[in-house]
């Protein structure tokens, strides 16, 4: 249980690097499509990208915190 | 079935008389006769020496047949329930950790080779905000899991209870 609840955790850590990443990257993306290539949807959509991972990563710890007080209570 | 009958069926399996069992449990044949016939009831310390005698608990000789099997169909149950719980939980957990793991596998892929993320994308029919169905299929693996895991762990808190 100990070893899932790490396992959870660092997945979590991971979902939150990669949204981090993947965000930025998209934001970045927008402001050179709305400068040069006359994007019309303004850069902050980009944001939108982060909701997967916002769900994923409240699963994901949701489920670390559940093993970690199972494996206690063990 | 009541101890008389189950007297007699254990002395019929070992194939004694009751000449041979009075002599073994050190009483009378007359008090083997009766306590086959019913008329009257061992004791209690003769009970315990009957019951190591035949190998078989005190329970068995005392309890009727429809008193134990409740408890054996409950463990039953308990154990299915068990394994059903287990294989939930492992269910969740492979659900959860494959849904990010596939979020991981396409933010990296969206960053570093950004036109095989499009691809990934245009391949899907079903569109949600310009993105594939791929990210929502990912969602609902996750929280698929994540509610299969905190049930199975709620359910073993009350069976704790």
């Amino acid at each position: 249980m100990k070893k899932l609840s790490i396992a959870f955790t660092i997945l979590s850590v991971l979902l939150s690097d990669i949204m981090c990443a993947v965000v930025a990257y998209n934001y970045r993306d927008m402001l050179c499509g709305i400068k040069h290539s006359g994007y019309s949807a303004p850069a902050g959509t980009a944001l939108l990208l982060a909701i997967p991972f916002i769900i994923g990563i409240i699963a994901c710890i949701s489920c670390g915190i559940v093993f970690y007080k199972k494996a206690e209570k063990k | 079935m009541e101890l008389s009958e189950k007297l007699y069926t254990l002395r019929r399996k070992k194939g004694l008389s009751q000449e041979q069992l009075a002599q073994s449990l050190g009483v009378s044949r007359q008090a083997i006769s009766k306590w086959e016939s019913g008329q009257s009831l061992p004791e209690s310390s003769t009970l315990v020496v009957i019951s190591e005698y035949f190998n078989v608990s005190l329970d068995y000789l005392l309890k009727s047949k429809e008193s134990l099997e409740p408890k054996v169909q409950n463990t039953n149950d308990v154990k299915i329930e068990k394994s059903k719980d287990k294989s939930k939980t492992l269910l969740g957990v492979v659900l959860s950790v494959l849904g990010s793991a596939c979020l991981i596998i396409w933010g990296l892929i969206s960053i570093l080779n950004h036109e095989a993320a499009n691809r990934l994308s245009d391949s899907s029919t079903i569109h949600i905000d310009g993105n594939g169905i791929f990210l929502f299929f990912c969602v609902v693996a996750i929280i698929a899991g994540a509610i299969l895991i905190l049930k199975s762990v709620k359910n073993n808190q009350g069976d704790l209870k």
